[in-house]
């Protein structure tokens, strides 16, 4: 359940990033496969890590980076969920190559307007 | 709504004090390993081994990560002073900060090999850099022969992988040729070392001289 401490960590970054006079709504992440995340769990780290706080109910946008997949016997490349796919040549063996990228990539907020605030 | 784009890694906290344990490491000329396996495949056996066997010969230090008990610092401490235990409480795998403060109680400038024995998962270890030179992935014949095939990610991640309990194959099933298959499959350059890690010692040669190998290849790249 490593989900816990990179939401930890997406948190923190989150709060360094949303301005003061903003409501966050949605958060938009990219994450390799080298980071074996269950989607689910992660969802779940996401609300227990905001419960309670200033970005509770902010959505969780994750973006699953593929896999990178080489087939030994024709060199075709290609990207897949699965490491285990195998080649449109009938070859099955396949190489897999995953990036651990784990990228905050951007944040949508509203704007509490002042005019709003005032009135 | 407006949208603020960022572009910033996530585990930048960690991979920056990874980066900060790694420069620490370079300095100190201690080649580093980050040794994940399964709970109870042999880590810390082969580790008590590779001590007692490397004494007098390559100065070496143990990281050990567990959740609770100081049992395996315990253990390796009977073979080198240079031993400290994380407790991660409930984590499931060792961050680069609880290096960075476990290296602390080491003198890193005696050292010429340290490992960083991680908890023990063969999951949650694999996205997180401590500033490690490699990562080795340990399986156990006694996990089953599907395990490699089972945890892809650790595989394609590790620069070498380790099989334990060879001695028990026999009356342990186990098809070595599955697992090999698999093992290439997913990453075909890596080598495979098999060994019996607590009752016969056998294969235990190669791990060593791959240890005295990188131990001296990384001196030699420092130096240059």
């Amino acid at each position: 359940m490593h989900e816990l401490s990179i939401a930890q960590a997406l948190l923190e970054g989150v709060a360094r990033h949303t301005p003061p006079d903003a409501i966050l709504q949605k958060v938009r992440v990219r994450i390799g496969p080298l980071h074996s995340i269950v989607p689910e769990a992660m969802t779940f780290a996401w609300s227990a890590a905001t419960a309670g706080g200033p970005f509770e109910g902010a959505l969780l946008e994750i973006e699953y980076l593929p896999w990178t997949l080489t087939c030994t016997d024709c060199e075709r490349q290609w990207q897949g969920a699965d490491p285990y796919e195998t080649c449109t040549c009938g070859g099955e063996q396949i190489l897999p190559d995953g990036s651990d990228d784990m990228t905050l990539m951007a944040l949508e907020v509203d704007t509490i307007n002042p005019d709003d605030a005032n009135s | 709504m407006s949208e603020i784009q960022i572009i910033e890694n996530v585990l930048k906290a960690n991979d920056e004090v990874a980066g900060i344990n790694r420069q620490h490491f370079r300095e100190a000329g201690v080649f580093t390993l980050d040794l994940i396996g399964s709970p109870g495949c042999g880590k810390t056996t082969l580790l008590e081994q590779t001590l007692r066997r490397l004494d007098g010969e390559l100065t070496c230090g143990v990281v050990v990560g567990d959740l609770a008990t100081t049992r395996d610092a315990e253990r390796l401490k009977r073979w080198s002073p240079h031993v400290v235990q994380i407790n991660t409480g409930r984590g499931c795998h060792l961050e680069a900060h609880q290096v960075r403060q476990a290296i602390d109680h080491l003198d890193l400038a005696a050292l010429d090999l340290l490992v960083i024995e991680n908890v023990g998962n063969l999951i949650c270890p694999v996205g997180f850099d401590l500033g490690q030179d490699h990562k080795i992935a340990m399986f156990s014949i006694t996990e089953g022969d599907d395990k490699a095939a089972k945890h892809p990610h650790v595989v394609v991640a590790a620069e070498l992988i380790l099989l334990n309990k060879m001695d028990l194959l026999g009356p342990i099933s186990f098809d070595l040729e599955l697992f090999r298959s698999d093992v290439a499959r997913l990453h075909a350059d890596v080598p495979i070392m098999q060994v019996s890690a607590k009752e016969t010692g056998d294969g235990l040669d190669g791990w060593l001289d791959w240890l005295r190998q990188g131990a001296k290849q990384y001196a030699a790249s420092q130096s240059a």
